[in-house]
């Protein structure tokens, strides 16, 4: 999946109006909470066939740290 | 493990909810007035409402109403039940077993067994493999499984495990029939995992003192990085773990168990799953590879998070008012213990209760009743 889409997804994961972008701060988001990680999760595990934990996606600090997890970055 | 009971049929399932509802619309105070954020978790996981029981009114009532709809409806002789399961995590009483109360108020025989099961949300499960084995066995002809939860008053402002647990009472019939199909089982345990949903403290690992000054820091509030109120004495629960481990580990039992039973996803005509909530349902039958079509979780909406009772309530919540005439159904739970358990049940001949409202009335004044009650029994003169 490209970045760009990705991103989309994610915003819509996150059910955020602002677009996300790399270099953003997830603190700064407000949505950005246990219920979003807990969707992350379930999209990395669906749609990515990656296994990480909510535990982990909660440590992140940037957009750019989910990509990585991605293996987008 | 896995494992195959034959000649063993379940005839009819009932359900009984408490009347009163809680929409997570009426606690906006409780998320500080944000709508938004409310409607993100509506969309997200499916929350909406769930009913709760007044004071007087225990799991075993509901389970009661359930059972007695069930055989009435059935035309079920009392004296035919052989055996009587309750599998709850809140029985009426620490001793003695509630199934013997049930025995009592539901007039079934005094030849009857009667015995209460602890399980959580995989009890549904659980209380099938039990009962069906006391029938395949040949210890019993017909067995009734009392499944159901009423959790007391949780604090509100807990937005964790508040706002998602829903109380029931359910009733299930099994029996001895030459002609059944087989029912598969596949159970699994992993109690490392014991904390992650726990009620810590009243029991014998900490129960309450003598001193009821020594128990103040039962009832004293911790507060976890999100503001939510915890104690000693009300379930706790690690939702992100949880979260995990559903995913990690069901969807992989769920594919085990259809390659033991031999079966495939086309061949399944109803997943049942725990109503944990919808997006839990919906990444576990998707990963189990189950059309999305097939993720059932309106009954986690209506009624909110069952427990050991999610199963059946989802069964009657979907199907009620029914008798099945063909169908294969697949029924899996998971969670507290840890523990997870799946069965494969022929629908044939099953008929279905819708879900009822619980039609009992609790008294006002129920708690000084109660005490008063056990006051006279503990300063009645015993006769020798």
């Amino acid at each position: 999946m490209e970045i760009r889409q990705l991103l989309l997804e994610w915003q819509d994961v996150l059910q955020c109006d602002e677009p996300l972008d790399a270099g953003m701060n997830l603190a700064g988001i407000e949505e950005w909470d246990s219920l979003s990680q807990s969707g992350m999760a379930a999209f990395f595990d669906r749609k990515l066939g990656i296994h990480v934990s909510s535990e982990t996606l909660a440590r992140c600090k940037t957009v750019r740290d989910l990509l990585r997890l991605a293996g987008k970055a | 493990m896995f494992c195959k009971f034959s000649q063993v049929r379940l005839a009819a399932v009932n359900a009984c909810v408490p009347p009163k509802e809680i929409s997570i619309m009426d606690e906006l105070e409780y998320y500080d007035g944000n709508r938004k954020k409310v409607e993100r978790l509506r969309k997200a996981i499916g929350l909406d409402a769930r009913r709760v029981c007044p004071e007087g009114v225990t799991a075993s009532d509901l389970c009661f109403q359930a059972a007695t709809e069930l055989l009435d409806r059935n035309g079920v002789r009392r004296e035919e039940i052989d055996a009587l399961l309750f599998l709850s995590q809140t029985p009426d009483y620490q001793m003695p077993a509630t199934a013997c109360v049930l025995q009592h108020r539901l007039g079934l025989p005094r030849e009857c067994a009667a015995m209460d099961l602890s399980q959580g949300c995989s009890g549904y499960v659980y209380g099938l493999w039990m009962a069906a084995s006391l029938i395949a066995s040949h210890a019993c002809n017909k067995v009734l499984l009392l499944v159901g939860d009423a959790f007391p008053p949780r604090n509100p402002a807990n937005r964790v495990v508040s706002p998602i647990f829903g109380d029931s009472g359910t009733a299930s019939l099994l029996l001895h029939d030459p002609s059944a199909t087989e029912m598969s089982f596949q159970l699994g345990t992993d109690g490392s995992g014991h904390e992650l949903i726990i009620v810590p403290a009243g029991r014998a690992r900490r129960p309450l003192s003598l001193e009821r000054d020594k128990d103040a820091e039962l009832y004293a509030d911790t507060y976890d990085a999100d503001g939510n109120p915890w104690r000693m004495l009300q379930p706790y629960m690690n939702g992100r773990k949880i979260f995990d481990f559903s995913l990690r580990v069901v969807p992989a039992h769920l594919k085990s168990f259809m390659t033991c039973a031999n079966v495939v996803p086309e061949q399944i005509d109803y997943l049942f799953l725990h109503q944990a909530n919808g997006q839990i349902v919906e990444c576990i039958t998707d990963k189990a590879g189950f059309p999305l079509s097939m993720a059932w979780s309106e009954t986690f909406s209506r009624y909110g998070n069952q427990a050991c009772a999610s199963i059946p309530v989802a069964i009657c919540d979907r199907l009620g008012g029914s008798r099945q005439e063909r169908g294969q159904m697949l029924l899996c739970g998971f969670g507290v213990g840890l523990s997870w358990a799946s069965c494969l049940v022929q629908a044939a001949g099953l008929c279905v209760g819708s879900v009822t409202d619980y039609q009992g009335r609790p008294s006002e004044t129920y708690h000084s009743d109660y005490l008063t009650h056990w006051r006279n029994i503990f300063a009645a003169k015993e006769d020798n």
